[in-house]
């Protein structure tokens, strides 16, 4: 064991923070400031300086476009990012379907897709959940028959998430209804959003914000080269997936600078020169939750640096059960500390100088995003589901 | 003590029920509050007819002889059903304010037009940067041959997107966290060089910031004079932050009766989701929170006529206790159920919502934490 970064690190550290700082256009940094749901453009472009830097996908391997770097280099280069204000990417194609495509699909879909997510050029949504199927993700319904060479999908899928951005949906669907689920019964297939059967309608979150849909699925059409490796594997390709997902969604490096700007605030004096900070409670609450970060920061360092063989579903879902937790409380000490100004809706379009309250431009997007972030401990399972995980997976019980 | 509802109270209670429940399905008042006032008009006149309007007054005011145990009952129900209504600010907070106002002139015949419904009133106390201090006055009144002179600027005046006059205070003398010098003063809607800038609230309500500019108010319109403007305020937003958490226990009882249900309706692996003990348990604490939050209303309630001291920290004990348990209920209301507790058109949210506005009206958690600490520093040092 050494615990220390080395030089090497800290070097890297500089070099990343160089260009980052000066890679994120300003406009860019202060939309993903306020925290709203990210423009489209801004992941695209992002995706694209990034991508042109050789830097998108440090997390792949280097055959198919990685960076080569260690785990901690990696996790360096998220912190950087964040503390930049960098928009946040797209998750559904570098983060989900690029890992399911490196690692289980033919060499034809590999050739087909893997690019086009590096460069930003297609985007994707993850058709998973349904009504009926939330927590319990073996009861999907959506099935997709064989007819010919091709598979015809008839069903409906929610809170797919960027749903409106995607070109592509990667779906879970039932191939074999005479088999149960978890035993060869689900495929995932890939399909173009922009056609024939497939509608997506908006759903509006309790932040009055967009980022989720409801997606219907009605007879589309989907060659039969276009199921994800093989037929059956869905509930394998899904559990791998839902590991993935839990350890990013520890969210260390955007709750990371979230605190940074939280205290930051906090330390500011207002016009009598009072401060939040020198309120003891509030004082204790930033420094609990700095502390709280500090120890989950080091467990998904733990987690990443171990052989991916030997990480264990259950570590995921302690850093996911976490991490949810502590951005929920990030993003409820800074609605807190709004104080009366946590009153009045902001919307999307509020400009600063004509803000209710007479309010900064940093009070906007604070409630919204309280808000939104209730969805952190029920969206990728949520945390009672991944206690049930750890409970089962590491006790027996 | 009687914890038990006279035969009138338990009347009102019902009388209120029934209204809330009938008026209009949830659903509907949420569409209402996306637009306009943020409230039904036509609610206001019933409230009126069915006398809520004075119900929190005494009889030489021109109410219904009730006080604030009336008024909770009310905004209750009102809670329950996510009604809008300004009855807090208009009926309870500046009418009980003019009620101890006995020097102002126009005090029976302003108090008839709000028991009437013909009148919305709202309080301008805050101010950028005061966070609840009702003694951080900046705004200034200064006497002119006519009356006073005001210029300043309030800020989540609360329901002042719909008011025909609000009630603000401002500084006559002293320094701006002094709590003597500091006036009240009636400043109808549309008087020159007030603006009046409304926007809408987190939980769909009516409120407005107010630019006062060299507002000419006549020399009667100042409804509480320097020497007792502070304690008259302090009194009426004690008696909000009770409303406010009145308002709270409803909501939370709805929300945790929405939840039930669907703990029982929903099915996951094959059963009722309500069957996982670790939910069911969860629903058993959210019930426990708002049982301890209703004990915490009647404490809160019963002190609302003790020396200022004791009243004092007795709301802020109140209202830290009830907003810690509206947040867990609000939160585990939308935990429990899941992805359809994010759509905004789902009312759970909603409740949630509410309870977090609510919990900034009237003070919040960290300003009545800060003053329980206050009044017990005192309270040692006086020892």
């Amino acid at each position: 064991m050494d615990l220390k970064l080395t030089a090497e690190d800290e070097a890297f550290r500089r070099e990343v923070r160089d260009f980052v700082r000066s890679a994120v256009p300003a406009d860019m940094a202060r939309r993903t400031r306020r925290g709203g749901h990210t423009p489209k453009a801004d992941l695209q472009a992002w995706n694209r300086i990034l991508y042109d830097k050789g830097w998108v996908a440090p997390h792949w391997p280097r055959e198919y476009g990685g960076t080569g770097w260690s785990a901690l280099r990696i996790h360096i280069f998220e912190e950087e990012c964040a503390a930049a204000d960098a928009p946040f990417l797209s998750y559904f194609g570098l983060r989900l379907i690029g890992p399911l495509l490196y690692t289980f699909g033919s060499p034809r879909q590999k050739e087909l897709h893997l690019g086009p997510i590096l460069r930003g050029d297609v985007f994707w949504c993850q058709g998973f959940s349904e009504p009926g199927s939330g927590s319990d993700l073996a009861s999907v319904r959506t099935t997709a028959a064989r007819d010919g060479d091709d598979y015809v999908i008839n069903g409906q899928k929610i809170w797919t998430t960027e749903a409106h951005y995607a070109d592509k949906m990667f779906c879970l669907a039932r191939t074999n209804p005479d088999v149960p689920p978890q035993k060869g019964g689900l495929s995932i297939l890939m399909f173009d959003m922009n056609q024939p059967g497939v509608t997506v309608r908006p759903i509006v979150t309790i932040d009055e914000g967009h980022s989720v849909n409801e997606v219907f699925l009605d007879n589309v059409r989907v060659p039969a080269v276009d199921l994800l490796g093989e037929a059956g594997q869905g509930w394998t390709y899904a559990k791998f997936l839902l590991g993935n997902e839990r350890v990013s969604n520890a969210q260390v490096p955007r709750s990371r600078r979230d605190l940074q700007l939280l205290r930051a605030r906090a330390e500011a004096p207002d016009a009598s020169g009072a401060r939040l900070v020198d309120n003891p409670d509030i004082r204790q609450r930033l420094a609990q939750l700095e502390i709280d970060l500090a120890a989950l920061e080091w467990s998904v360092l733990r987690v990443l640096a171990s052989p991916e063989g030997e990480r264990t579903q259950a570590s995921a879902s302690g850093l996911k059960i976490t991490g949810s937790e502590i951005q929920q409380r990030i993003s409820e000490l800074a609605y807190d500390l709004l104080g009366p100004l946590g009153v009045p809706f902001y919307g999307e379009d509020d400009v600063a100088g004509d803000l209710p309250g007479f309010a900064s431009p940093d009070v906007p997007g604070v409630a919204a995003r309280q808000l939104f972030l209730r969805a952190a401990s029920i969206y990728a399972g949520s945390n009672e589901i991944q206690r049930t995980i750890i409970a089962k997976q590491v006790f027996s019980l | 003590m009687d914890f038990s509802l006279t035969e009138e109270q338990a009347l009102l209670r019902d009388s209120a029920r029934r209204f809330v429940a009938e008026a209009a399905p949830v659903e509907q008042r949420l569409a209402a509050a996306r637009q306009g006032d943020g409230f039904s008009r036509d609610h206001w006149s019933a409230f009126a007819e069915l006398g809520w309007l004075g119900a929190a007054l005494p009889e030489e005011a021109g109410g219904f002889g009730g006080g604030m145990l009336e008024a909770a009952i009310i905004l209750e129900e009102l809670g329950r059903g996510l009604v809008g209504a300004p009855l807090l600010s208009t009926a309870v907070v500046c009418a009980g304010l003019l009620a101890r106002c006995e020097g102002y002139a126009e005090r029976l015949a302003t108090l008839e037009l709000v028991v009437a419904g013909e009148s919305l009133l709202a309080l301008a106390t805050e101010e950028p940067g005061s966070r609840y201090d009702l003694a951080h006055v900046e705004t200034a009144a200064r006497e002119t041959a006519e009356g006073y002179r005001l210029s300043g600027r309030k800020i989540v005046v609360l329901d002042g997107a719909s008011a025909d006059a609000f009630m603000v205070s401002a500084r006559l003398f002293g320094e701006a966290r002094d709590r003597r010098g500091i006036g009240v003063f009636m400043v109808p809607f549309g008087t020159p060089g007030l603006t009046v800038r409304p926007y809408r609230t987190l939980d769909g309500r009516g409120a407005a910031d107010l630019v006062l500019a060299d507002v000419e108010i006549p020399s009667g319109a100042m409804v509480a004079g320097p020497d007792e403007g502070w304690d008259r305020l302090a009194e009426a937003a004690d008696r909000a932050a009770m409303g406010a958490a009145a308002d709270c226990l409803g909501a939370m009882e709805a929300a945790i009766e929405m939840t039930a249900d669907y703990l029982k309706t929903r099915r996951q692996f094959g059963r009722p989701i309500g069957e996982f003990q670790t939910l069911a348990h969860r629903l058993a604490d959210m019930f426990v929170a708002a049982e301890n939050a209703r004990s915490m209303l009647y404490r809160g309630l019963s002190f609302l006529d003790a020396p200022p001291a004791e009243r004092a920290r007795a709301v802020s004990a109140s209202k830290v206790a009830i907003t810690q348990a509206a947040a867990f209920v609000g939160q585990q209301a939308i935990q429990l159920h899941g992805g359809i507790g994010m759509s905004e058109e789902h009312p759970v949210g909603h409740f949630y919502k509410r309870l977090q506005v609510a919990g900034k009206s009237y003070g919040d958690l960290t300003f009545h934490m800060a003053r329980y600490v206050d009044g017990d520093a005192a309270r040692e040092q006086g020892a």
